[in-house]
């Protein structure tokens, strides 16, 4: 890399930081929301949900 | 008497058929309008005149020996610069993809070439959908039409920007966390962000393979309607794209009212995060007017806004760094700071992360799915918590700060349209969006537009819209 590249990516340091930071942080909210990690769950059923939407009585 | 880029693509279609109008003087209307108009916009960063004016003439060609290729015969549009156009490059607003011509063209872009559209040109982006308004990239940032120094949304800007101008119609955006819907927002135009699966993406580079959609932006709820009708249906290119059913007419209970329908209203969702009285007001108006036309409009209860945001960042971030993850080793420095700064903490995210947003995900689509839309057929919901920002108050790194209310609805996948419901006491505009029971776009377009019809304040332009073409006296 171009030391005008290194100096770059340097300068943007904090900010990606606070970045990182706040993804860890958000993690964490997931993690404390799941209330168990024995039930199943299809990760990728999200047509299955969409496709099954009734309508109100 | 209309002018020329005031007309609806139906009223439009009309002339066209009728002889009275050419699609050539529609396409020159519009580029005359960006000519003179784009230079204070920004909104687009390429315009395809010669050969907009070419495939008007063919339209022109073929309505007069017989052929129709149905609602957008002759229509002008435009896509943000995301999507693929066979001989033009795509370059995401960004260095790293000026020299990147595609080859074919996205499926959106045939479906509407296929159908008779015009294509005017390439619409600015926030850099690959994700960054935000930057002034350290290859074009500068689309302008607020309303306000130059107000933010005017991302990702999808040029495309709100031209509508919300007159200077297309109709335009092509992509929506990963609300990137149609804030734009639609600031700009007070009419967002769709169809059900996750409805609208194919292949073509379209991707920030999220989970959260993408496509859809369209418009100047009313009929023209976005004629949009999905045309690019709606399954594309086996796209793993997402569901194999539905013929598409519904999306066009024919647009005047249907709202007497019969239920919608909830989740209040807790934005006045709990401190939204602005102007907004706060706006929405219940809304309500109020739902009501008076026939709806029953009763509060609910959402999951807490911070789950689905946790989610959907955790999500968007993981697998855009997993589409970044080359490009960031090789020319790192030549990304923009803010989607820098944005994608690199996807590097620092587990498997496990996103093994259990995935999980939440679903958790969260069958609590909206099985709950508020079991027994409601849409939702009100704010679409950002106060009226623009100036973009030079942006901060020089990226602030993780979240006053949208939109990515819920890309994690669970259910459609959600944002319109304008008038301006703010700054004379900045205010919308709102409905959300739908999946793959029930047409609910959502008949409440917007029975809503459209009976308040003025849905159907707010800025004067540089309503002004005349700026060279000719074109009218219809």
């Amino acid at each position: 890399m171009a030391r005008s590249g290194i100096c770059i990516i340097a300068d943007r340091y904090e900010g990606t930081l606070a970045n990182y930071a706040e993804m860890r942080r958000l993690a964490s909210v997931i993690r404390q929301a799941l209330q168990s990690d024995s039930e199943p769950c299809g990760l990728f059923s999200l047509s299955a949900v969409l496709r099954g939407s009734k309508p109100p009585p | 008497m209309k002018a020329l880029h005031e007309l609806s693509i139906r009223e439009a279609g009309h002339l066209l058929r009728s002889g009275e109008l050419t699609a050539r003087a529609l396409a020159a209307d519009a580029l005359d309008r960006i000519t003179h108009i784009n230079r204070a916009l920004h909104a687009f960063v390429l315009v395809t005149g010669e050969q907009a004016l070419r495939d008007a003439e063919l339209a022109d060609r073929e309505l007069a020996r017989g052929v129709d290729r149905g609602l957008l015969h002759g229509i002008p549009y435009a896509v943000k610069d995301i999507y693929d156009v066979a001989g033009l490059r795509t370059t995401c607003h960004s260095r790293l993809m000026l020299h990147n011509v595609a080859r074919e063209n996205s499926t959106v872009v045939q479906k509407l070439s296929d159908g008779g559209a015009v294509l005017l040109g390439k619409l600015a982006t926030h850099e690959f959908a994700l960054g935000g308004p930057s002034f350290d990239l290859p074009f500068p940032p689309a302008r607020n039409p309303w306000s130059p120094p107000h933010f005017c949304g991302g990702s999808s800007s040029g495309s709100a920007v031209a509508v919300a101008a007159g200077l297309t119609r109709v335009a092509l955006g992509s929506d990963t966390s609300g990137s149609i819907r804030g734009p639609a927002f600031h700009c007070a135009v009419v967002g769709l962000k169809p059900s996750y699966g409805l609208v194919s993406r292949r073509g379209v580079f991707p920030l999220s393979y989970s959260l993408d959609h496509c859809g369209p932006l418009a100047w009313t709820v009929e023209d976005a309607a004629c949009i999905l009708q045309t690019i709606a249906g399954h594309d086996p290119a796209d793993p997402a794209s569901e194999r539905l059913d013929a598409a519904p007419d999306y066009l024919a209970n647009l005047d249907a009212g709202l007497h019969g329908l239920r919608i909830g209203y989740p209040r807790h969702f934005w006045m709990d995060a401190g939204c602005s009285s102007d907004v706060a007001q706006a929405l219940d108006g809304v309500a109020q007017t739902f009501s008076r036309l026939g709806a029953t409009v009763d509060e609910v209860s959402l999951p807490d806004f911070e789950l689905f945001s946790a989610c959907g960042r955790v999500i968007m971030t993981a697998e855009g760094y997993a589409i970044h993850e080359r490009m960031l080793g090789e020319a790192s420095q030549d990304y923009g700071r803010y989607t820098y700064q944005r994608l690199v903490p996807g590097a620092g995210l587990t498997a496990a992360d996103l093994t259990q947003a995935l999980r939440l995900r679903m958790q969260l689509a069958r609590i909206v799915n099985d709950g508020v839309l079991r027994t409601h057929h849409a939702l009100l919901v704010a679409v950002n918590l106060a009226t623009a920002n100036r973009v030079k108050d942006f901060p020089r790194d990226w602030s993780p700060a979240m006053s949208t209310r939109t990515i819920a609805f890309n994690v669970t996948g259910h459609p959600a349209l944002a319109m304008p419901c008038g301006l703010a006491r700054g004379g900045l505009p205010i919308g709102f969006q409905v959300v739908g029971r999946g793959f029930d776009e047409a609910t959502l377009l008949r409440i917007a537009a029975a809503y459209e019809e009976a308040t003025a304040s849905a159907r707010v332009r800025p004067p540089l819209a309503t002004a005349p073409s700026p060279s000719g006296e074109l009218h219809a």
